[in-house]
């Protein structure tokens, strides 16, 4: 299953989410745990909030750069003996990879993790070029052999309990039927996956940070997966979005600080590899991708969404992703930021997305570089009503809306029909008329007065 | 055009044609709280991170206790890269392998090891993190293909939080370098925390002084 395979229809897909309730409610209070996680390692941290500012403005600033820093990055990288390539979109970046691995003769690739490499569908590619791509973060293991896509971005397999991975390693790795304890169900993976490092001929990872001033990048992971993956085989490629870039290592100390507390409250991840060049004798490659990005920045409005580090607490704070799933959004990414990011693809093909959102704006207040994520949802909305992809239904409601408000007269006598009408209807059939938003709730008592004519009443008795 | 010459040129006609304001670098971040006691801290957050803290007046206490561990005694290969640090080796058995280290090693030599001894540079006393780099270990893979790491920092190179210790860093010698905090561990089956993912199943700390 591929996000191409997936047609993005939020509240359809949420809707399949829900059918089974206990599912969705033990998903929705595993992604609060992690909430919770994140809360506590934040209070940890007096300087909170003025290092989410700084890290804030730090990425604005290296935005506002950004061809001067990408240009200094490949200039200092290649100093280092890194090679630099460029791809303008998922495809070229399969190409120069897959180039890359055939010129070594790679047979067996191992794979930290990388949202850009889910992006471009790496793995579909190369896999099909006759290529063994092993995935090694735990969760992405267990997806890749489901094959599945992850549901989150750091917590990719999320959304299976116990008893579906140990069915799963069951079938595929042999683990003893019926065995579901987490402890022994990841040392199989340890074993199985050991193998695959020692065999791999070239590693691919990610990169979280690439430092302009000096070259390198960094790789943050807690089960070393990047670090074993790249240590033994002659050959690393590194994937790297166009955005992911930090004026100089001092900048990467105040993202090192955000990054894990937000992700899981861990005061930083078990590794924080710092790749500034290849071992004697080996190469390193890194692809610097645009895939959109270039369009993205383009609108600036929206360019502060490009300052993301991927920690994925706006998912786990989310009450629509957390109550509908990774997977109904359709996209590679999910949750708050997969809503901003994706109409960037496609307005069309992602409308549903800016409407999968309460706009409680807790995204925005989780995030580590204060990305300002429910305005840019609101915005989406705007720009989605104004190129008319809005339902006819929502386009009528708004646009009477809009007249209503606009005219106090209107709004009155609205209101009055309004309350005499929906007094008279059946709840089934107001149930029918609200759609979606009436499916798992009632309409409030309808008051017999309006509000001025309350307040009217109220200050006749003072 | 060439895809990096297009993707330049798309960004500075963006520059351009936006208007966004240009943004100033703020600078260093001089607003971190400090511990009163940063030794203390760094023994806390290590265990914090699920590492375990052994603390020795001089070298050769460490050394004694690591070839009291049973980590060391159940060890059937050992590589230690500390060079202060040394031991009556072979110590109970003669089945116990050491092995060393040089620049050209293939590093899947090191498959086999348990147990790893290693100098850390500097400690960190936010989190817990140690950073090592290949100055002292020239094949890195050891110390994830180690079933077992220990890592000795010095009393006197505890900093306060990443800060400080990015300040202390060069890259300009160095092709890898890592902030190790506490073992290997993830969380990807229902969140249930499992230590040794793929690397050290253990991390022991010992503070020198």
């Amino acid at each position: 299953m591929t996000e191409a395979a997936i047609q993005s229809n939020h509240p359809q897909q949420a809707e399949a989410f829900l059918k089974d309730l206990k599912r969705a409610r033990w998903h929705d209070q595993a992604l609060w745990f992690m909430r919770e996680k994140r809360d506590k390692g934040v209070l940890g941290l007096k300087e909170w909030e003025a290092l989410r500012e700084h890290a804030s403005r730090i990425k604005m600033h290296t935005l506002s750069h950004l061809p001067k820093y990408l240009e200094q990055f490949e200039s200092e990288a290649s100093k280092r003996g890194i090679q630099v390539h460029w791809a303008k979109d998922g495809d070229e970046h399969n190409r120069i990879i897959h180039h890359i691995l055939s010129q070594h003769n790679v047979k067996r690739v191992v794979k930290s993790k990388s949202m850009l490499t889910e992006e471009c569908h790496l793995n579909d590619y190369l896999i099909e070029k006759g290529m063994e791509v092993v995935d090694t973060d735990l969760g992405e293991r267990i997806v890749q052999l489901a094959n599945e896509p992850p549901s989150h971005i750091v917590i990719p397999a999320i959304h299976k309990n116990r008893q579906e991975i140990g069915e799963l390693f069951h079938q595929k790795l042999n683990t003893p039927k019926g065995e579901t304890d987490p402890t022994r169900l990841t040392g199989a993976a340890r074993m199985h996956l050991r193998e695959k490092f020692v065999q791999a001929d070239a590693g691919i990872t990610g990169v979280n940070f690439a430092i302009a001033s000096t070259g390198g990048f960094v790789v943050c992971t807690n089960e070393g997966n990047a670090d074993l993956g790249t240590s033994l085989p002659p050959l690393h490629i590194a994937a790297m979005g166009l955005e992911k870039l930090v004026p100089t290592p001092e900048d990467l100390s105040v993202f090192l600080r955000l990054l894990a507390r937000s992700a899981t409250g861990q005061p930083v991840t078990s590794y924080s590899s710092h790749f500034l060049g290849p071992r004697p004798d080996t190469e390193m490659h890194v692809v610097i991708v645009d895939n959109g990005r270039t369009g993205h920045y383009a609108q600036a409005e929206f360019r502060r969404s490009l300052s993301c580090i991927r920690c994925g607490a706006c998912l786990n704070t989310c009450p629509v992703y957390r109550r509908s799933g990774g997977y109904s959004y359709g996209y590679t990414i999910p949750g708050p930021i997969g809503t901003t990011l994706a109409p960037h693809r496609s307005l069309e093909k992602f409308h549903t997305l800016p409407f999968a959102s309460s706009l409680c704006g807790s995204c925005s207040n989780v995030c580590p570089v204060k990305i300002n994520l429910h305005e840019q949802i609101l915005l989406w909305r705007q720009k989605l009503y104004n190129a008319g992809i809005v339902s006819p239904a929502k386009r009528l409601a708004l646009g009477g809306m809009s007249k209503m408000f606009t005219f106090p007269g209107v709004y009155t006598l609205g209101g009055n029909v309004f309350r005499g009408v929906m007094s008279l209807i059946p709840g089934n059939v107001i149930a029918k008329i609200t759609g979606a938003w009436g499916k798992q709730r009632d309409l409030p008592p309808i008051p017999k007065e309006s509000f001025r004519q309350q307040y009217k009443k109220m200050k006749g008795h003072e | 055009m060439s895809s990096r010459d297009s993707i330049l040129q798309a960004l500075r006609s963006a520059q351009h044609s936006s208007q966004a304001p240009e943004v100033e670098h703020p600078g260093s971040f001089e607003q971190a709280h400090l511990f009163d006691d940063p030794v203390e801290q760094f023994l806390e957050s290590v265990k914090v991170v699920a590492g375990t803290t052994v603390t020795c007046a001089d070298w050769k206490e460490c050394a004694q206790h690591i070839e009291n561990h049973e980590l060391f005694q159940e060890a059937k290969v050992l590589c230690n890269l500390e060079p202060k640090l040394s031991f009556s080796a072979p110590n109970n058995g003669t089945d116990q392998e050491w092995v060393e280290m040089h620049e050209k090693d293939d590093p899947h030599s090191f498959e086999k090891v348990d147990l790893c001894i290693m100098n850390g540079q500097f400690g960190v006393a936010e989190n817990g993190a140690i950073w090592i780099d290949n100055r002292f270990v020239a094949q890195q893979a050891i110390l994830f293909l180690t079933q077992h790491l220990m890592l000795t920092v010095q009393r006197q190179e505890i900093v306060q939080n990443l800060h400080q210790a990015y300040s202390r860093l060069s890259f300009d010698s160095i092709y890898y370098g890592c902030f190790i905090s506490g073992p290997s561990k993830t969380a990807d089956i229902e969140q249930s925390l499992v230590i040794g993912a793929h690397g050290p199943r253990s991390l022991t700390v010992y503070l020198i002084g």
